[in-house]
């Protein structure tokens, strides 16, 4: 197993040094947002890795003129040895189902958008990447899922300690060590 | 008397917390007592207790009069419960300034109870309390400011380690701000059952350890236990840095720099993965294991922002910064840190705190 990156992909194409062997399986890991003006847009777009949508969960298709027509606007792509590979937000492994690495080329990460796009602040898609030879197991990449707000604190907050009971989620105390939350149980 | 760290533990299907309460002295002095309190909850009644165990001088055999608990860090061995905790004054103590309190001390204290069975509301629990360091003494013991940035955690064969912050060194101008170890071991000498070691700070101490250093560190303390292996990680105060020690079962320690201001593989500005060139804040940290992970999260004292590095079986350090840069995701951009994890079901689950927006947050890793 082989770790690679992390990459910063902010709109010129990135040389992984990654070159997968026969039977490699690819984990990608990709946070954060990047923003870019296409030609003839009225505003710049800031997204996620995977890039524009028509709906929520509809990816936008690029037309033709964009750098990979038919994958996302906008999205994060792969290509390898003359194949473009749609990846995106939050973990892809490749190769999907179905579908075979070409081997002996190197990885290069892109954002699939059309010539004279205009990158704008100093954001960006950060990427992992772990390889995992043939007959190794694939790693568990975790990504978050989840971020709330739970309860207001007055003051400064000492220290926080969290602890699993029983059907309690969590008992959270604060720096007098009064219960601040008890919740029922749920699976997340 | 400021502010106190909690600390929790869950022990035979009760959940525990410690921290340190006011209480009025009965002393003509009439100083205000700082005890190490615990608050329990019972299940499945959830009866609620509140217990005295050191700083009031009778709540358990060995207390002292005087400030103690105002940090700490508790583990369940099974059928004993553990508390270490940081002793401020101490009325036996040459040097009270007046309020009978004693002097100043900076010791690391240990309580514990045998209580092999769930706790029964109003049972007379006889707790033990001792100094283990900072008061000097043989079996290596210091006279030094100890007691600091403590995390206690448990053995593959539920021995009890604290990892903790040796500061200064009484009566001497050098040395100490060291990452100190103290192993409770039960099969130790007949008179003294602590054994007690500095890990880091000190130079090269162990013949066979790799990568100790010398200079400050030892601040924020975290440790977890994977498998058999001992992690802990604390700060290097010299460069700003995330340190990790690593003790394999039946290896030796190995010592590490893995984020702050001495890397530069990721460095400040749009990367949310990769390492930081920013200042590592010597606040207490959260080491937690979910699967065959190891995780800790750390605060960016420069950017105020939470940052999590991990480590896999076979893979380098991962790091990425958790929340507090960003609204992608329903994180926010304020100020976040005091971190807390905990795992359940199989989810990481991290309790922290936005300073920004006085708001307690909640983030879940996926499975």
């Amino acid at each position: 197993m082989d770790l690679f990156g992390p990459f910063l992909v902010n709109g010129r194409a990135i040389s992984t040094g990654l070159q997968p062997q026969a039977g490699d399986k690819l984990s990608v890991l990709t946070t954060g947002e990047l923003t870019a003006l296409v030609p003839g847009s009225p505003a710049p777009d800031s997204v996620t890795a995977d890039g524009l949508s028509t709906a929520p969960g509809a990816p936008d298709p690029a037309p033709a003129g964009w750098l990979d027509p038919g994958l996302t606007k906008l999205s994060l792509v792969g290509h390898l040895d003359g194949q473009s590979v749609q990846l995106g937000n939050s973990l892809t492994v490749l190769p999907k189902p179905g579908q075979a690495l070409p081997v002996g080329a190197e990885l290069k990460l892109d954002v699939n958008a059309p010539a004279l796009t205009d990158y704008e602040g100093d954001d960006g898609w950060s990427v992992y990447i772990v390889r995992t030879g043939a007959g190794e197991a694939v790693p568990t990449l975790r990504d978050w899922v989840f971020f709330e707000d739970l309860t207001p604190v007055t003051g400064n907050v000492g220290g926080i300690a969290a602890a699993v009971l029983g059907q309690l989620d969590s008992r959270l105390l604060d720096h007098g060590g009064n219960p601040l939350r008890a919740t029922e149980s749920s699976d997340h | 008397m400021g502010f106190s760290a909690v600390s929790a533990a869950v022990h035979k299907g009760g959940v525990y917390a410690f921290y340190c309460a006011n209480r009025k002295a009965s002393f003509p002095e009439g100083g205000l007592l700082g005890v190490l309190r615990r608050a329990v909850i019972i299940p499945p009644a959830g009866v609620f207790e509140l217990f005295d165990i050191d700083g009031d001088g009778v709540s358990s055999g060995g207390a002292i009069k005087g400030v103690v608990g105002i940090e700490s860090s508790a583990v369940s061995t099974g059928d004993d419960l553990h508390v270490l905790y940081l002793a401020t004054r101490d009325r036996n103590v040459p040097g009270d300034p007046g309020d009978g309190l004693g002097a100043s001390v900076e010791d690391l204290r240990h309580a514990s109870v045998h209580m092999p069975g769930p706790e029964v509301a109003g049972a007379p629990y006889i707790w033990l309390s001792e100094t283990i360091d900072g008061a000097g003494g043989v079996e290596g013991k210091v006279a030094g400011d100890t007691g600091t940035s403590i995390a206690a955690m448990i053995d593959q064969a539920a021995q009890v380690h604290v990892f903790y912050s040796l500061g200064g060194i009484t009566g001497r101008t050098t040395g100490g701000f060291d990452l100190r170890h103290a192993e409770l071991d039960y099969v130790g000498g007949a008179t003294e059952k602590w054994r007690r070691e500095t890990l880091d700070g000190a130079g090269s101490t162990f013949a066979n350890a790799k990568g100790q250093k010398k200079g400050r560190v030892g601040l924020g303390t975290a440790g977890v236990r994977r498998n058999g292996e001992l992690n802990v990680f604390y700060n290097d105060d010299n460069n700003a840095n995330l340190r990790w020690g690593v003790k394999p079962q039946g290896f030796p320690w190995a010592f590490e720099t893995i984020d702050g201001r001495a890397r530069s593989l990721g460095g400040r500005g749009p990367r949310r993965y990769g390492s930081t060139k920013d200042r590592i804040r010597a606040g207490r940290k959260a080491a937690v294991k979910v699967g065959d992970q190891v995780s800790v999260f750390y605060e960016d004292r420069d950017l105020n922002v939470l940052r999590h590095a991990y480590k896999r079986p076979g893979l380098p350090w991962m790091m990425e910064v958790v929340d507090g840069d960003t609204t992608l995701g329903g994180r926010v951009q304020s100020a976040v840190g005091k971190p807390a994890a905990v795992v359940r079901g199989g989810f990481l689950n991290l309790i922290y705190f936005d300073a920004g927006r006085q708001l307690l947050r909640h983030a879940v890793l996926s499975q």
